[in-house]
């Protein structure tokens, strides 16, 4: 309803309107009688609305997001198959995790080189990796280092780092000599994988321009820069890549590399950007150029890149994290990419050596409300027994994490909201993230490792902080994660840090799921799970023999207490990171494994029964269990 | 000598006379001196009040214009001028002269409320927000100035000021259904859906007909309870925000939604199909249209869906690309021809003219720049023509239609304005140019965020009584 009608020539300081259809209610037009000069306000409206408020009204103008905190659920999550966590150790009034990594050796700090002036590429790193280097079975740590951008070709002392597991929860930095101590660059990410089958887990570390593989040395501690005669180096238009995966994609029992590469972004290229307040901040990402990601294929002599001939080529995001993963179980290792500011991108494996590009069919391409997303990191797994593995993708602040659930049909529904979702991330900003059943009760939770970018961030939005703390979120077993978000039992994951890298493992190999994170500026934190409940889990590393060696993508299926899980082993999620490789179920209350089903990449199946839980377990393709180790007990 | 010698009295003193006299003279000259300063003066303000009284406001701003020239410092002749400006309309000069009232006697009443009304009328944003403030602060109990104060603020997306003064109306006037609109739809924008929740079941009581309500009130129920018994309450309120309002595109979204999460995706396309066939559909239905086909077991439909999707997103993904760059290098001729004709050529052609004004300022001979700005010239007079036809006709999609696009191609064109005021006169109230598209997290009783959606706001108990 509009207001129309004349106004009266003013008395004094007096505007009386007249021949005024009202547009207020009677109980407003008592006060606006008594303060009259204010009708004129509301007549005025209309007066707007044939001027400055078009403006408005097709502006488009952006509505505050909702910032709100979801209400802690935790009262309300209960356990399926065993007990939570926070029936526990909350109740014993004891943190689920415990930052112990100045105790345990694990010293070391990132240093993002900021300048002062802003260069995009500081926004991105550090990533972070959990991987056995030696072959002891106990998770060694390795730590990107970045350093000055401005330093690019000059000696800077600074360099990544290697931990090796003394296996009594202490590390040793065994970092020089071990052919890692060098200048790398401007780093970003790590990615692990046994490219050599020698049985030995190698690292490629990404940097500005740069892809740096060393190959392990047999476990020695030495690592050998084979980037040249792998023919990584000096690749062309490589300018900023972040992300990369090991994975085997047509199945040749060598594994081949899928490169996320983020803008075209250089040091010549550096725009300098300001934020509201006129202040020089990082500029958006839509300033720059996206660049086709590069998929390298394993020979056995040299890393081919095969992009263009596989079809990568022909889509482009800016790719800030890879996983590789069989979406439409076809037995095929399809390839998915979380993009920055533009279309996720699905590579779904034709089968013979090329992909195509399915995200946009496949329902998994846009985030909320068919908005591009602020994609960051990926995690990906079975969280609702499902059979499938569905994708989690960490997203900007304002906006939600998505859960793609895979429907079993080559579909993705967004299954955000229903699972309770939509608002717990709205004041973070994501990058590293994994599933991992942290209180063993046989449902896949969430940990999130959130920073903003913008350095600026709280004049602009003050319950935005710069430095954020991590999500823990719990999957209740029925659709639905509730964010456990008390400070007492997050413990040190309330610590804020402007977080970027993540990767879980049991580094302790006490049968708790651990968390290794890296953030910018800041010392690397290692959380040691401090859940006590009774829950029982089983945990297998595999080695293939037929299929590739590390046995990526191999598809086990357990029974437990008559209840179904499945997962699969991976080499590359969450973001820049490497998380531990060995596949780790929660079992809840069952003590026993009825039947594990081993699908491997080669196609052959193992089976397995009857397996004690509380074990760690060594499979070997076509040979079963080839090795079986107990749990430490906690310290 | 002799002590006896007589003391003239000291007001027979000659010096004493000479001093009073001069004195007295003095006096009296500075009075004759100020009498004859002040007479043209006293005798403009008479004359203006006079010309005023004869309903004569031009000739008496005359009078009150010579006053302050005679005196600059005179608070009254201020008021008066600026009284006689608003009369007449002259905001500008209005807006001058309560300044200087502003600078001479800041306590005047009504000052920054009329500062305020001048500021609208001026469409100044910034200065009717500050005004109206500045008035609230002076008047904490003037409702009409926190309405306007609230509008704005509402228009610019303001949210902490925003639930800090309609909390203070609501307080004021805790019964008020407009103050409870205004709090509720602030909440709901922050997700306060708990808090929002009470007061939108005491608007519904209070103004138990009034759509926004219900709408808000379903979005808040669905963001809060997505339990079994929850989404039935969810899906009640929005089917009959639906009911009441069935342009409401935001609230058939969240029905669609609620339709797929229960698995009845069949229930969900008529609505995401009635969005489609409205004047402002946005991308959003699309993706749940996809969803629901896909839950039906229809992947054809549900991936050409996706795909239409897609092609409608990349040129808004281009258009971003483009408004990045062109901001943080506004004198890039190519860019901003770019977007520009990218923009024409897009759904929603926002700031296409400036772009364009912008690559003819950078380049005014270039003959792609005067293609392109014939082109926004014949497609806006094709728009605007096709709306005004529509509105003889009383064909409110396709008013509300044309008239949007000729207010995103040209906003600030004089006929622009003439249409929408014809709009607003003619089309009884069938045409709200306001009805937002989709895509919002939640509905709102003002659909879309701006001053003109206010006068929904203040509607709403009329729209009880209906």
């Amino acid at each position: 309803m509009a207001c129309r009608g004349a106004v009266s020539a003013p008395r004094r300081g007096n505007l009386t309107p007249t021949n005024e259809t009202s547009c207020v209610s009677p109980e407003v037009n008592k006060v606006t009688r008594i303060i009259p000069t204010c009708m004129r306000f509301i007549n005025s409206l209309v007066a707007l609305a044939l001027t400055a408020c078009l403006l408005a009204s097709v502006a488009g103008c952006t509505r505050p997001s909702s910032t709100r905190t979801a209400n802690s659920m935790r009262d309300q999550a209960s356990p399926i198959t065993g007990e939570h966590a926070g029936n526990t150790s909350a109740i014993l009034g004891a943190a689920l995790f415990e930052d112990v990594a100045a105790a345990a050796g694990l010293k070391f700090r990132h240093q993002v080189g900021d300048t002062g002036r802003y260069y995009f590429i500081e926004t991105t790193p550090p990533g972070c990796a959990f991987f056995d280097y030696n072959n002891d079975d106990y998770l060694d740590v390795f730590l990107v280092q970045s350093g000055k951008i401005e330093a690019q070709g000059r000696k800077t002392g600074l360099h990544c780092a290697l931990f090796r597991n003394n296996r009594d929860g202490t590390f040793t930095d065994v970092t020089p000599g071990s052919g890692i101590d060098k200048d790398l660059g401007y780093g970003q990410g790590v990615a692990v994988g046994d490219y050599d089958n020698d049985g030995y887990d190698d690292l490629l570390v990404t940097s500005y321009k740069a892809l740096h593989l060393f190959r392990n040395s047999r476990g020695s501690g030495q690592f050998q820069d084979v980037t040249t005669g792998m023919g990584l180096n000096s690749l062309p238009n490589l300018n900023y890549p972040t992300s990369a995966a090991f994975g085997d994609f047509d199945n040749d029992g060598r594994l081949d590399l899928y490169v996320c590469l983020y803008t075209a972004w250089s040091l010549e290229t550096n725009e300098s950007c300001r934020n509201e307040q006129g202040k020089l901040d990082y500029c958006s990402p839509l300033l720059y150029e996206p660049e086709p990601d590069r998929l390298f294929h394993n020979t056995g002599k040299k890393f081919v890149d095969v992009s263009a001939k596989a079809g990568i080529t022909k889509s482009k995001g800016r790719s800030l994290a890879v996983s590789f993963l069989d979406y439409d179980n076809d037995k095929r290792q399809d390839i998915f990419v979380a993009n920055d500011l533009s279309a996720n991108l699905l590579w779904r494996n034709n089968g013979n050596g090329t992909f195509t590009e399915k995200a946009i069919d496949a329902g998994s391409a846009f985030g909320e409300n068919g908005r591009p997303m602020a994609g960051m990191g990926i995690a990906i797994a079975d969280y609702d027994h499902s059979g499938y593995e569905s994708m989690y993708v960490t997203n900007f602040s304002e906006r939600p994490n998505i859960l793609f659930r895979n429907m079993g049909s080559g579909f993705f529904e967004d299954a955000t909201a229903t699972a309770q979702l939509g608002t717990t991330h709205l004041k973070f900003l994501s990058f590293g993230c994994e599933f991992f059943d942290y209180d063993a009760d046989g449902w896949s939770d969430l940990i999130t490792n959130n920073g903003h970018v913008q350095a600026h961030q709280e004049q602009r939005s003050p319950d935005i902080l710069h430095e954020q703390r991590k999500q823990l979120l719990h999957n209740d077993g029925k659709g639905s994660f509730h964010e456990i978000e008390d400070a007492a039992s997050l413990g040190d994951l309330s610590t804020p840090t402007i977080g970027r890298g993540l990767a879980v493992g049991d580094y302790n190999n006490d049968g708790r799921i651990d968390i290794l994170a890296s953030g910018q500026n800041v010392e690397s934190q290692l959380f040691q799970n401090r859940v006590l409940n009774k829950n029982h889990w089983i945990s297998f590393k595999t080695i293939g023999t037929r299929s590739n060696r590390n046995g990526l993508h191999a598809h086990l299926a357990i029974k437990a207490g008559g209840v179904r899980q499945t997962a699969t082993v991976r080499a590359g999620s969450s973001y820049l990171s490497v998380s531990d490789r060995r596949v780790y179920f929660g079992l809840g209350k069952a003590q026993r494994v009825d039947e594990v089903v081993i699908r491997w990449p080669s196609g052959q199946r193992d089976i397995l029964k009857n397996l004690q839980a509380d074990t760690f377990y060594t499979i070997t393709e076509t040979r079963g269990v080839t090795k079986r180790q107990a749990a430490k007990k906690t310290t | 000598m002799s002590n006896s010698s007589t003391r003239k009295p000291f007001l027979t003193k000659p010096s004493t006379v000479a001093v009073l006299l001069v004195l007295a003279l003095g006096a009296w000259g500075w009075n004759w001196w100020q009498m004859s300063r002040t007479a043209p003066l006293r005798t403009r303000m008479e004359a203006g009040q006079q010309f005023l009284q004869a309903g004569n406001s031009a000739a008496a701003a005359r009078e009150w214009q010579e006053a302050v020239k005679l005196a600059p410092d005179n608070a009254e002749a201020w008021q008066l001028l600026s009284d006689s400006y608003i009369a007449t309309e002259n905001w500008k000069a209005a807006l001058h002269a309560l300044q200087q009232l502003e600078r001479l006697q800041p306590d005047t009443p009504n000052l920054y409320g009329n500062m305020a009304l001048c500021a609208t009328r001026l469409g100044d944003i910034d200065a009717i927000e500050r005004y109206a403030e500045a008035e609230v602060k002076h008047s904490p109990n003037n409702v009409a100035a926190l309405q306007v104060l609230l509008q704005v603020l509402t228009s610019r997306g303001e949210v902490q000021k925003r639930t800090r003064y309609a909390r203070h109306w609501l307080k004021l006037q805790p019964q008020n259904p407009d103050a409870l609109a205004q709090l509720a739809d602030v909440l709901v924008t922050q997700g306060l859906h708990r808090e929002a929740l009470p007061l939108l079941n005491n608007l519904l009581t209070l103004a138990p007909g009034f759509a926004p309500a219900y709408a808000m009130r379903g979005a808040a129920r669905y963001s809060t309870d997505s339990s079994s018994k929850g989404l039935p309450l969810a899906q009640g309120d929005l089917l009959k925000a639906v009911q009441l309002n069935p342009s409401d595109n935001q609230s058939r979204l969240t029905l669609a939604r609620i339709f797929i999460r229960k698995r009845e995706a069949a229930r969900a396309i008529p609505h995401l199909e009635a969005i489609e066939r409205s004047a402002d559909p946005g991308l959003t239905y699309m993706v749940e249209m996809a969803n629901a086909y896909q839950q039906l077991r229809q992947p054809e439909k549900a991936i050409a869906v996706r795909r239409r999707f897609a092609a409608a997103e990349k040129q808004g993904y281009e258009i971003s690309v483009l408004r990045s760059r062109v901001s943080n290098h506004p004198d890039d001729f190519d860019n901003n021809l770019k977007l520009g004709l990218l923009l024409l050529q897009s759904s929603n052609p926002l700031g296409v003219e400036e772009y364009l004004n912008k690559a003819r300022q950078l380049r005014p001979q270039d003959p792609r720049v005067k293609d392109a700005l014939q082109q926004l010239e014949s497609s806006y007079v094709s728009h605007l023509q096709s709306g005004l036809r529509a509105l003889e006709k009383r064909q409110s999609n396709e008013v509300n239609k044309h008239i949007r696009k000729a207010m995103l191609l040209r906003p600030n064109d004089a006929r622009t304005q003439d249409a929408v005021a014809r709009v607003a006169q003619n089309s009884g109230g069938a045409v709200d140019l306001n009805q937002a598209g989709n895509g919002a997290p939640a509905p709102k009783v003002s659909s879309t965020p701006n001053i003109v959606a206010a006068p929904n706001i203040v509607a709403a108990p009329n729209a009880s009584q209906r």
